[in-house]
């Protein structure tokens, strides 16, 4: 059994403007010590999707419309507050984009991690804060310094700190939100790599949001490409990067610096994402598809496993022979 | 990079230092804070002991010895019954310290409960508690404060409790303001992530995190509150005669400013001082709750 089963999940935000269609019916499953990557631009609906795993969503404006979470054989969408609670932070945690604004600047760190533990064990304060302190030298922070405040330390060692709070209860799944975006780029790697080894050492699951392709090739097991709330292509990482399917993919690729290969120019994909509250008929990238034909624009093209377990939405593969 | 550095014994062994006593430290450094902290402790002192410090009867009069002008005798000089102005402001400040401190817990209660309720759960409950603040805050809080108390009639929690009314919403305004700019931050939702309970949340990162402004706002509001009880007891409400309070006292004084000043100026002078001590105290434990400020 998967450890979650994400199945046609959509949400929708209800706002003034209109209803927001952040996510349009995307499935996935993780296994236990998987790891997922969900790439996509800006707005492609990752966040709200991860959000969505744990019921973090804003109220009342956010709201799962339709699909069924599964984690660990519970459904997560008739989860009540009592049980969602047990499950955040011990079966499943998050690591937040921004490591300044995601710990409480008048705690003390070891007092934050300790909050955590507190709060799924029955540890005491003493207890847990020794425990913290064992935590801070796994994330590579002297224990000593767990007597200081956020803002005595930098950047990356924040993001270690955030880390180690969701790390602490040892989770089966683990979320990380575009963990490295607010590092700069020679910590970025020193980060993913701790969160890499921790994981192996835990066994946790973890899906990995985030927009870089590289990072993705590194640490992920399996890939999802997200273009305005849906997933456009999805697979095991060496099948999505041994033969790319849809054209956003492509877009993507074409959009990174290579070092093997002489380009003047990145190719950016063209346009911007189209809006959430008026999205095209057809395929939704059809607007900024150099392949768009006249069809794309009427008919939603379907995910279509092209050869096992590698799935893509575009009509180009329509027919080519998939696994039916 | 996972391997521990040093074992688990010495990590156990590390010195932990309280929320509290870290927070004592930082306000010790402030020497500012401390002569704040020095003045309040010698008022409040002084007005718990005037029974013992008092040199005389605050209801004593000596009609020998009227508007005696301050001497080894008479510290602050006699009023115009020949009571003893030191004696009397002792008193008072007993009556002018614990109204104003209790309006002020009064109101910071009420006043910070709302807000934060406010402004956490914002959509209707925001909406049903703000209104009902506007309602509040329609009337002038010296009306408010004469109507309640008219209506509870004199005394010293009555007069406590009608002044803290009119410090009801201004304070819920003020916390709420401050929950919502906490609300949005990531800590919080961090912490539900972790799955804190909101109630644990609002304790634990959304109070401590509103605390800085609140300070601030009722260290001002302690001096505020006692000029509204002298305003009390100058229309006859509030606290009764010959009972004494710093107000009262100086507004006996008001006749005689122009030949007799110190029946004006010592009741005055407590009052500042006390204002003086509190926002300075309160300034300084603003700065000694924020870790950033320190050093």
């Amino acid at each position: 059994m998967n450890l979650l089963e994400v199945k046609d999940l959509t949400i929708v935000y209800d706002t003034s403007e209109g209803t927001v269609h952040a996510v349009n019916g995307v499935s996935f499953e993780i296994n236990n010590g998987e790891t997922l990557g969900i790439v996509g631009e800006t707005g492609a609906g990752k966040t709200t999707t991860a959000r969505s795993l744990m019921r973090l969503l804003p109220e009342p404006q956010g709201i799962i419309k339709e699909g069924s979470i599964t984690f660990d054989g519970k459904d997560v969408r008739n989860m009540s507050e009592k049980e969602l609670r047990h499950m955040r932070g011990f079966d499943i945690s998050m690591i937040f984009q921004d490591p300044m604004t995601a710990l409480n600047p008048l705690l003390t760190v070891e007092d934050q991690i300790a909050e955590s533990i507190r709060e799924h064990t029955k540890l005491s304060k003493h207890e847990s804060v020794i425990e913290a302190r064992k935590m801070l030298e796994k994330v590579g922070i002297m224990a000593e310094r767990g007597s200081e405040y956020p803002h005595q330390f930098s950047g990356g060692m924040q993001q270690r700190v955030v880390i180690a709070i969701a790390l602490t209860c040892n989770p089966k799944l683990l979320i990380a939100d575009e963990p490295t975006s607010a590092l700069d780029v020679t910590i970025q790697a020193q980060v993913l790599k701790m969160i890499a080894d921790l994981q192996q050492e835990s066994g946790t699951a973890m899906i990995l949001i985030t927009h870089d392709l590289g990072v993705v090739a590194e640490t992920c097991d399996k890939v999802a490409i997200m273009y305005a709330g849906e997933i456009v292509e999805y697979g095991k990482a060496e099948d999505v990067y041994g033969r790319i399917l849809h054209p956003y993919t492509q877009g993507l690729f074409d959009s990174l610096p290579s070092l093997d290969k002489n380009v003047r120019r990145l190719k950016p994909i063209k346009g911007l994402m189209p809006d959430p509250t008026d999205l095209p008929k057809g395929c939704k990238f059809c607007p900024r598809c150099e392949f768009a034909s006249e069809k794309c624009k009427e008919t939603e093209p379907p995910l279509k496993e092209l050869t096992p377990g590698h799935f893509v939405r575009c009509l180009r593969y329509e027919k080519e022979s998939g696994v039916s | 990079m996972s391997r521990r550095r040093i074992n688990d014994a010495a990590i156990a062994a590390l010195k932990r230092q309280s929320n509290f006593a870290d927070i004592w430290r930082r306000l010790k450094k402030n020497k500012l804070a401390m002569v704040g902290l020095v003045i309040v402790c010698i008022l409040v002192i002084a007005c718990v002991f005037a029974n013992l410090i008092a040199p005389y009867d605050y209801a004593a009069q000596d009609y020998s010895a009227r508007l005696q002008f301050p001497s080894w005798q008479h510290l602050c000089g006699t009023d115009n019954f020949g009571r003893d102005i030191f004696s009397r402001i002792l008193y008072g400040g007993r009556i002018s310290l614990l109204v104003s401190l209790m309006s002020c817990v009064i109101s910071l209660v009420f006043g910070g409960l709302l807000g934060i309720v406010s402004g956490y759960a914002g959509g209707k409950t925001d909406n049903i508690i703000m209104r009902l603040c506007d309602l509040l805050m329609a009337i002038p809080a010296t009306l408010l404060a004469i109507v309640i108390s008219a209506t509870l009639g004199g005394g010293v929690f009555q007069t406590a409790i009608a002044i803290s009314i009119g410090g009801i919403a201004p304070t819920a305004r003020l916390v709420r303001a401050t929950a919502l700019t906490i609300r949005g931050q990531q800590y919080i939702e961090a912490a539900r992530a972790a799955g804190s309970s909101q109630f644990h949340i609002i304790m634990t990162h959304a109070v401590p995190n509103c605390l800085a402004p609140i300070i601030v706002d009722m260290s001002l509001r302690i001096g505020g509150n006692i000029m509204m009880i002298s305003a009390m007891s100058f229309i006859g409400l509030g606290v009764q005669p010959p009972t004494p309070e710093w107000g009262q006292i100086l507004n006996s004084g008001r006749e005689f400013i122009r030949n007799f000043w110190p029946l004006c100026t010592f009741p005055g002078l407590a009052i500042m001082l006390t204002m003086f001590g509190f926002n300075v105290l309160g300034d300084g434990l603003r700065d000694a709750l924020d870790p950033k400020l320190k050093q």
